[in-house]
């Protein structure tokens, strides 16, 4: 008698372990999907829209929930920040500014939406390298390439050196790239097509830390063959 | 399949056809099982110390404590100091005096110094399971990576792991997992060291990236954990190195006890050169990617979409190949606990060299397979498994081993108890915590009872000794 009531105990924990579990899966907000589309009418100003969507059950808190958040670098502007819903209304939003960070807070009371579109210009007195990308804090979905970047380029512009994330140019105007997760900031270092040298090609930071590790490896073990003799 | 992996799989190729050349030369070298466990005593201080290195770092460093980073920020740091305590300990208590006994497992070192044959099977019996605890930890961490790389199902890449480790762990033994540990630490270290000014350049400045870090989670800047948290996680880890049976059995292979003093103080640099790298990796990696699916990816992550592709892939492959040596030194230990502890001092002490290989050989392939399938249920992360293991390790030798080298006295009663009680006052504080959490960890419970039945049960067995010599002379006289 005592082993069947051992055995029922197991049974119902596992039961119970599982429901757990399964309910807490299906109660758990994911990243569906996430496409930023990034265009650079000049070296010094950038156009960005994302847009999410999100599944599982959305959060409705006090305080104001958040929409995103974005990298704020010291000599650039973000003008015009509008969110809307998937029918093309505006949202109310609150825009926050701390160090380092903007964060986009929905009105308190309303409730994130499962798809949203977030629209914004950033600007820079010189080159921009960096652009910040509205990042959500919901954690991606467990299928690879929820993440989509496009980056569009002026006509007469090119893309030197490494960018971030790494693209795949299918011309000298416009790139893209899948990823599992939202990366905060995306690395381009624009040049017009003239002004383009092989100084570009070899001096960038992946050209540069390749050799280094390789020749750091090679001389090393070099040492080592020596002093094993 | 990323864009990563075909130049992984050419990087890839490259150093395992490498590793697999230094196998088969330690295979020729190889002819007893105390040059398969010891090389034949000739390894140097700085191969010696990148061994060391490299047999510590491992998954729990390269995916564990950078996702640890990656998750609660700057306060894990803490827990070095407590790494690096380990490895003084080790470095003035423990390393050169276990070298002068020239035993050639820890267990062997317990059985003789206590005279206890039940410590030897003790001691080999919870090597074997602690190890796989600890093999779980690399597992997951392997599948976690191979999974972002190729896409492969995580049992697919358990098995690759568990094939190419029996490779070079069979042919050679230590021999020649030790010229691998010293290729994988530069790798590793070369890797780490440039990962971080890549990740600086795309984010743009380190103050930025601690302000943006901070308006996500101010603890992540500040103090995730409180002082007692840190110093239990920080005691686990120092007292699981300074007696870590896999550490020490390297000691084994060294030429003598100046030789382990240096390869040690070498093994110290590079891990304060590792911890700073992977410090910053963690933060930096979570400014780039704030919500990655789990923090395990975080290392995997940074190497796929951050570092160049030719820098990743070598990245990856000595994550791999730090995985796989790690693996590598679990299984020598632990498949020695089989063959020479228990096969060839208690179930057959006849047995010749050439079976007792035999059996170290078979033990290595069933051992390798075994935590695969705990791997596959993913229970915690990575570095959560790993810290479990310490814990245990640390309350079942630390104690025996500490004093055992630096006191005298002590017998089979002594060393049975103290080991038995540490680990099972770190059990039954573990699952007792669970549902009373309290600021006490299960390590410094463990410990403690360790240490209290040491000297209790050796001042009992001392005085009963002087009372039988007593009664002995008195009825001689």
């Amino acid at each position: 008698m005592l082993e069947h009531k051992r055995r029922g105990t197991i049974i119902a924990t596992l039961v119970v372990t599982t429901l757990l579990c399964v309910g807490k899966a299906f109660s758990v907000v994911q990243l569906e999907k996430y496409v930023a589309q990034v265009g650079m009418a000049t070296p010094q100003a950038a156009d960005v829209s994302v847009s999410i969507s999100v599944k599982g059950r959305p959060t409705t808190a006090t305080p104001a929930p958040l929409l995103c958040r974005l990298v704020r670098y010291p000599q650039q502007e973000i003008h015009k920040l509008q969110v809307e819903d998937s029918y093309g209304q505006l949202l109310p939003i609150t825009i926050v500014s701390v160090d380092g960070s903007l964060e986009v807070q929905l009105s308190e009371g309303k409730e994130i939406p499962a798809q949203y579109s977030v629209r914004y210009s950033v600007t820079s007195a010189r080159q921009l390298r960096r652009i910040p990308l509205a990042v959500v804090d919901v954690p991606p979905s467990a299928s690879e390439g929820a993440v989509e970047i496009q980056t569009t380029l002026a006509s007469d512009d090119v893309s030197v050196g490494s960018s971030f994330p790494a693209m795949e140019w299918r011309d000298h105007q416009h790139g893209s790239t899948r990823l599992g997760s939202i990366p905060s900031v995306v690395v381009l270092n624009v040049k017009h097509i003239r002004d383009v040298s092989i100084l570009d090609r070899l001096f960038d930071v992946s050209t540069i830390s390749t050799f280094l590790m390789f020749g750091f490896v090679l001389i090393s073990s070099f040492v080592w063959y020596l002093r094993s003799r | 399949m990323t864009s990563l992996s075909l130049h992984f799989i050419i990087v890839a190729g490259v150093y395992f056809l490498v590793v697999l050349a230094i196998g088969v030369v330690g295979l020729r070298k190889t002819k007893t099982e105390e040059d398969f466990l010891t090389a034949g005593r000739s390894i140097g201080p700085w191969v010696g110390g990148a061994v060391l290195a490299a047999t510590q770092i491992s998954a729990g460093t390269l995916v564990g404590t950078v996702g640890r980073h990656y998750a609660t920020g700057v306060s894990w740091v803490w827990v070095w100091p407590g790494v690096w305590t380990g490895w003084l300990i080790s470095a003035v208590f423990v390393g050169p005096k276990l070298r002068e006994y020239g035993v050639v497992t820890i267990p062997d070192y317990l059985a003789v110094r206590f005279r206890s044959e039940t410590a030897r099977v003790l001691s080999a019996i919870f090597i074997i399971c602690a190890y796989m605890i600890l093999l779980v930890a690399q597992y997951q961490a392997c599948g976690v990576v191979l999974e972002s790389i190729f896409g492969i199902p995580p049992l697919w890449a358990m098995c690759i792991l568990s094939a190419s480790t029996l490779l070079y762990t069979t042919l050679g033994g230590v021999r020649s997992s030790s010229y691998i540990d010293f290729l994988q630490i530069m790798i590793v270290v070369s890797g780490l060291v440039l990962s971080v000014p890549v990740l600086l350049h795309n984010f743009g400045s380190l103050s930025l990236a601690g302000q943006f870090l901070h308006a996500q989670d101010p603890r992540l800047t500040g103090a995730w954990y409180n002082g007692k948290q840190l110093f239990g996680y920080s005691l686990a880890f120092g007292l699981a190195i300074a007696a870590a049976p896999y550490e020490m059995v390297r000691f084994n292979s060294m030429r003598d006890k100046a030789t382990v003093r240096n390869a040690i103080g070498f093994c110290f640099f590079l891990q304060a050169l590792i911890g700073s790298c992977v410090l910053m990796m963690g933060l930096l990696t979570r400014a780039l990617f704030p919500n990655v699916s789990s923090a395990d990816q975080a290392s995997s992550t940074m190497a796929l979409h951050v570092l160049p592709p030719l820098v990743g892939s070598l990245f990856m492959v000595a994550l791999l190949s730090a995985i796989m040596s790690n693996v590598n030194s679990i299984l020598l230990v632990a498949s020695a606990g089989i063959s020479h502890d228990l096969y060839g001092h208690v179930i057959n002490k006849q047995a010749t060299e050439k079976v007792k290989l035999l059996i170290n050989r078979i033990s290595i392939v069933v051992l390798s397979l075994a935590p695969i399938w705990f791997a596959l249920r993913r229970y915690s992360d990575v570095q959560s498994i790993v810290v479990l293991q310490t814990r245990f390790i640390a309350s079942f030798f630390f104690i025996p081993m500490i004093l055992g080298l630096n006191s005298k006295g002590g017998n089979s009663a002594t060393v049975i108890s103290s080991m038995l009680g540490g680990v099972l006052g770190c059990l039954a504080w573990s699952i007792w915590s669970n549902t009373h959490p309290t600021n006490i960890d299960a390590v410094e419970v463990g410990i403690v009872s360790s240490a209290v039945l040491f000297f209790v049960v050796r001042s009992i067995s001392a005085r009963k000794i002087a009372l039988s010599a007593e009664r002995s002379s008195s009825a001689g006289a």
